[in-house]
């Protein structure tokens, strides 16, 4: 008598899991929202301006001292390995892969393993042609890399509507 | 009939289950319990880290113990230090006898050398400067990596967060020591263990033992070594010196006493603390070493 029920338990709850999985196939396919993101035109540029000097990185894997990387990009759009002095403009010119709606890229930038008495910062630009559309300050506490991200809007992909930063 | 039921559910219930588990973890065998906590850092769960040497054990001289072999004969990875801090080459010894890869966490350092009875010898103890350390982590995930090269971004994102991490401790150090005055920064240990820690943050190191505690060239304790740390104490009046808790106190208890100086504490030299210490991480033995060296110095 027990291995006759055991044998109907069994096959009733392996019976039900078929009838949900022949269920679960049987619902209408809704086909899924393709989320396309248009790449916005224009001549964009990055500028990056430090108040210190960035040296390449004693603790890191990779001796980088300054570096910057869009989302979604392993590809940085900037990395740089040597000495990277104070008060000179980085720009980063033609940046191509900006996409219409919230851009997003890291900033990295080491100071040296002995520069840790003071704050450091870097002042980040976006600029349109000649026209700033975000500006962006970022800091560190001494002896810390800085390690920040600079979000931003950007409103269509083809007219020159101004982005607005995420703070 | 109850009883039935009730397997029969949980016979059905668990078995996918079963089915669904993870693959079984990945073994490590380290040899001192530095290495073992770096290894841990990069690695997280997915492998199971071991460690040859206990809590306070000796590397110099450590000699290889039946079970040993059984641990290394389950690694999937041996990680040691190098540069003969494991003496007579223990480490290597075990790993090559199981045919087990060996990572060297002192591969690619710059060492520091030491000129002893007419040899060059490199000093061992590389895990005391802060960015050596993160070379050794760098090693380490570079190691895993090859073993298990599936989930090689996982450990190179711990190894970076750890990395992160030493990189803060070197900036507290630097502010930690700048609280102990220049002429004063003289460190007298039991053995000369902490030259990469002096020369990083300024310390001139003085030891009656050589780099090793062992019969190695340029260890133990020699008479010239023995007055060079007496004329250190003296002429820099030094306030404390310190015993180290994988040596034998003695030596250095006996200075103190004669200079009519204290003991400023134990410092973690060779080995890490036992769990529950403030010891028992690299970074709390280094953070808890530093406190002593300035609160005692300064």
């Amino acid at each position: 008598m027990r291995p006759m029920l055991a044998v109907v338990v069994v096959a009733a709850v392996l019976g039900m899991v078929k009838a949900y999985t022949i269920f679960q196939a049987s619902l209408p396919k809704v086909a899924a929202e393709r989320l396309v993101r248009e790449q916005v035109a224009g001549d964009y540029s990055i500028e990056l301006t430090l108040t210190f000097d960035a040296m390449p990185d004693e603790f890191s894997f990779e001796p980088v001292s300054l570096m910057v990387k869009q989302d979604g990009h392993d590809k940085p759009l900037l990395k740089r390995t040597d000495k990277v002095e104070a008060n000179a403009p980085v720009v980063i010119d033609r940046v191509e892969t900006f996409l219409e709606g919230t851009n997003e890229f890291t900033v990295e930038a080491f100071p040296g393993a002995e520069d840790i008495d003071r704050p450091h910062a870097v002042r980040v630009r976006v600029l349109r042609g000649n026209r700033i559309i975000v500006e962006k300050s970022l800091w560190s506490r001494g002896g810390e890399p800085i390690n920040d991200v600079v979000a931003f809007d950007i409103a269509e992909a083809s007219d020159s509507t101004p982005a607005h930063a995420h703070e | 009939m109850y009883r039935t039921l009730v397997f029969l559910f949980l016979f059905v219930f668990l078995l996918p289950a079963r089915a669904d588990q993870e693959e079984p973890q990945r073994v490590l065998v380290s040899s001192t319990t530095q290495t073992a906590d770096f290894a841990r850092q990069v690695v997280g769960d997915r492998w199971e880290v071991k460690c040859i040497l206990a809590p306070g054990q000796d590397p110099h001289l450590y000699e290889i113990k039946p079970g040993d072999a059984k641990l290394v004969a389950q690694a999937d990875l041996c990680v040691q230090n190098g540069w003969h801090l494991e003496g007579k080459e223990w480490m290597k010894t075990l790993a090559t006898n199981a045919g087990k890869p060996l990572v060297t966490c002192v591969d690619g350092l710059e060492p520091l050398e030491l000129h002893e009875e007419g040899v060059v010898v490199y000093d061992p103890h590389a895990w005391f400067s802060t960015i050596n350390a993160a070379k050794y982590v760098q090693n380490i995930v570079h190691g895993v990596s090859q073993i298990d090269p599936e989930n090689k971004d996982e450990y190179i994102a711990r190894g970076e967060l750890y990395v992160n991490q030493l990189r803060a401790l070197h900036s507290w150090i630097k502010l930690q020591v700048n609280a102990v005055p220049t002429h004063q920064r003289v460190l007298v240990t039991s053995h000369d263990a902490f030259g990469y820690f002096c020369s990083q943050y300024g310390f001139t190191a003085r030891a009656p033992a050589g780099w090793s505690t062992g019969a190695e060239a340029g260890g133990g304790v020699t008479p010239e070594r023995l007055e060079r740390a007496f004329q250190a104490v003296r002429e820099s009046g030094v306030k404390a010196v310190f015993v180290e808790t994988s040596v034998n106190p003695k030596l250095i208890r006996e200075m103190a006493a004669n200079a009519g100086i204290r003991v400023g504490g134990e410092l973690y030299s060779d080995s890490m603390g036992g769990p529950g210490t403030a010891g028992e991480s690299y970074i709390g033995m280094m953070r808890e070493n530093v406190l002593l060296i300035v609160n005692a110095l300064k």
